[in-house]
């Protein structure tokens, strides 16, 4: 059987290739992995994101927090990769695994008299007072992708389903597993592969069918 | 080895290449060489247009009716004394009244030689096969497709017509030279017939063929330091890979196909 | 040779010219042939004619002998097939070089009527036509005198033609000038025949082609009465 089948250009990326596109990616922009509020991050650079403090009202500059994870690594359909349960890894879809820090700036609120007495000012935006969880994540997702008749095109993962290891009860878990979730697809989505890139410039390719996850591959099939 | 495949079929091939081949800027030479009993000087130029192409397992390219089209101006010079009878003028007499006979001795004459200039062109077809050529030099990958071996060439339609065209840029010149008149009718004709198709396909061959031996067509050529995303501003700098191998071969299944395979690291 | 070459003056000598003087007096007389870049630098010894009484008739009972000088360039300068002649009054001496490469050149002699760039008495100027037109000539020193020659043009399809138009060109054509009159003024030959100028008397005149003096057309109408200037 034909690689490119009917089709007369076939181009497909291994997801160990896809891994090592991510790696490159996130060595490189490192600051795909690391956020922080101001406490921790003042302001973005190669390195790390600012992200804004969580405002609440009674807590002066807000809730400073961090949020670090591991490179993803990929494991596309078939299945090679270890999963939690509840988590199935169906045809055309990827599954994900990082690891996340957790970190909070968890300052007390020095407004009382003896403090004022003390004249111990109050230092925010200072993380002095960290605390960090962490967590194993294991999500489900999808291929986001676009192309146009002038061979141009993009991809991105899209993540669908998270799960955590080990969190209770359950209700936190589930709170947790849907912030991640959503903190995890941001991130995905922000990072967008040309489908030049994922072929290695090799020919020319107007995408006609895909791209598309199938045996371990990306794999997208077009004309010249 | 993480692995990155793109294959494409005879169809997309014909495509590729014909692009590729369209895309080869304009070649020339110049030089002299033998135009039957005459040393020609020549500058050629011209460029390629492909024609259907073959895949062949494992590593062979065949085109057929791969064409070099061409304009040449040819230059020679022709020594009329190689072509036009020995000519004398006689002793001529005249009777001058008063003074007597007078008489002018026998004048023999040399021809001289003319310069002439043609420009002209036409195609030249051959089918070619070609191997398959992977390199890295100076930091970049390259695939492509070198002539190995090659058809006996076919001249074009209007290769032929080249003889005449040469013929008319003679007779100008000969309608210049004095005494001429009486033999110019068959000059023209005994020098194209000293040229003939033969001599003009002897001097054009070796002229042209090396065009079509020498043809590479670039498949691949990528840096091996490869970017995958451009910077997009102070804080998200260039994305980077390293393509650490690279193979290409002809695989026969169903269909033949040209496969690229790359191997990268981050 | 070619179209703007083939042009003829009796001032520039070329292998298809000849120059002819007849020498009426007794006498030594020098001369030099010289191309036309040496004019002014006749360095080399000048060669001699020397005019004996005249002993008897000439050959074949008349007053009159050709003799001829074929002139030879080599190593930049003229030299003749004889250095010094030994005539009889009223002998002709014929000049000639037949070399295409040679360049134009002319006899000048150390008497004024010796001379082929301009020509007085008793001389004559001949010139082959080798291409079809019609040529003006007229006199370079500014005299009046002038004609013109047709020349017709010659299509040999066979060795008869070939042969034929050879006898032709056995056949010279003549064109007598005295007393500022050429006589034919204009006259028709073939490709390849020769004309004849032969000069009674003037007062120095050159037969040159008028595209060489900047001028064309054929002579004016009263040329036939014009006088040598």
């Amino acid at each position: 059987m034909s690689l490119t089948g009917t089709h007369e250009v076939f181009a497909s990326i291994d997801e160990q290739a896809l891994n090592d596109i991510l790696r490159a990616f996130f060595n490189a922009r490192p600051r795909y992995r690391h956020y922080g509020s101001p406490a921790f991050v003042p302001a973005t650079t190669v390195n790390e994101t600012a992200i804004p403090a969580i405002a609440f009202p009674g807590v002066p500059g807000g809730i400073d927090w961090r949020i670090r994870f591991s490179t993803p690594v990929i494991d596309l359909f078939e299945q090679t990769q270890p999963l939690l349960p509840g988590l199935v890894l169906q045809p055309g879809q990827f599954s994900l695994h990082t690891d996340i820090e957790l970190c909070v700036n968890c300052v007390s609120r020095k407004d009382t008299r003896s403090d004022v007495a003390n004249a111990r000012a109050s230092r925010p935006n200072r993380p002095d007072h960290v605390t960090c969880t962490k967590l194993g994540v294991f999500g489900i997702g999808h291929l986001d992708v676009w192309n146009n008749p002038g061979g141009d095109g993009a991809v991105r993962l899209r993540l669908d389903s998270v799960e955590l290891v080990d969190i209770k009860p359950d209700s936190l878990e589930t709170v947790l597993e849907c912030v991640i979730r959503m903190i995890l697809d941001g991130i995905l989505s922000s990072i967008v592969l040309p489908l030049k890139a994922l072929r290695a410039g090799a020919f020319e390719l107007i995408v006609s069918e895909g791209p598309e996850i199938e045996h371990n591959h990306i794999q997208a099939f077009g004309n010249v | 080895m993480s692995k990155i495949l793109a294959a494409i079929d005879e169809g997309g091939a014909n495509t590729l290449l014909a692009d590729a081949i369209a895309s080869i800027p304009t070649l020339s030479s110049s030089g002299s060489a033998s135009l039957g009993p005459f040393s020609a000087g020549y500058s050629v130029h011209g460029h390629f247009a492909s024609g259907g192409v073959d895949l062949i397992a494992p590593s062979t390219v065949r085109i057929q009716h791969l064409r070099f089209v061409w304009q040449m101006t040819l230059s020679f010079g022709i020594d009329l004394n190689d072509f036009l009878p020995h000519f004398c003028l006689p002793r001529v007499c005249v009777d001058i009244p008063c003074v007597g006979r007078v008489c002018t001795p026998k004048i023999c004459l040399s021809w001289p030689t003319i310069g002439v200039s043609v420009p002209f062109g036409d195609f030249v077809e051959a089918s070619a096969d070609f191997g398959i050529d992977v390199s890295l030099s100076a930091g970049q990958w390259s695939v492509q497709i070198a002539v190995q071996n090659l058809s006996q060439l076919q001249f074009g339609p209007a290769t032929a017509g080249i003889l005449f065209l040469i013929g008319a840029a003679i007779t100008p010149l000969l309608l210049f030279i004095p005494f001429i008149g009486p033999f110019l009718a068959g000059a023209v004709d005994i020098i194209l017939a000293s040229i003939g198709i033969a001599g003009l396909t002897g001097f054009l061959g070796p002229i042209l063929s090396p065009f079509l031996a020498g043809l590479k067509v670039p498949v691949y050529q990528q840096d091996k330091h490869f970017k995958v995303l451009p910077s997009s501003g102070p804080v998200d700098p260039d994305v980077f890979i390293e393509l650490d191998a690279v193979s290409a071969q002809i695989q026969h299944s169903d269909e033949d196909e040209l496969v690229l395979s790359v191997d990268i690291s981050p | 040779m070619n179209a703007s070459t083939d042009t003829f003056d009796s001032r520039a000598l070329r292998y298809i010219d000849c120059y002819g003087q007849r020498f009426m007096r007794e006498g030594t007389y020098r001369y030099h042939v010289l191309s036309r870049q040496e004019q002014g630098l006749a360095s080399q010894e000048p060669h001699t004619i020397r005019v004996c009484p005249r002993k008897g008739d000439g050959r074949n009972g008349s007053k009159m002998t050709q003799h001829a000088v074929q002139l030879r360039w080599a190593k930049g300068r003229f030299a003749g097939s004889v250095d010094e002649l030994e005539i009889e009054v009223g002998d002709i001496v014929l000049w000639n070089c037949p070399d295409p490469a040679a360049p134009a050149y002319e006899i000048i002699g150390d008497q004024e009527f010796f001379a082929s760039a301009r020509m007085l008495n008793e001389c004559g100027f001949t010139h082959a036509f080798g291409t079809p037109g019609s040529y003006a000539w007229a006199d370079a020193h500014g005299s009046r005198l002038g004609g013109v020659v047709h020349v017709k043009e010659v299509a040999c399809k066979t060795r008869g033609d070939l042969a034929q138009w050879q006898q032709q060109l056995s056949k010279a054509a003549l064109v007598m000038i005295a007393d500022g009159k050429a006589e034919p003024a204009e006259i028709e030959i073939v490709a390849g025949q020769t004309v004849y100028f032969a000069i009674v008397t003037c007062k120095g005149i050159s037969v040159t082609d008028r595209r060489l003096l900047g001028t064309s057309g054929g002579p004016g109408k009263d040329s036939h009465a014009a006088n040598c200037a």
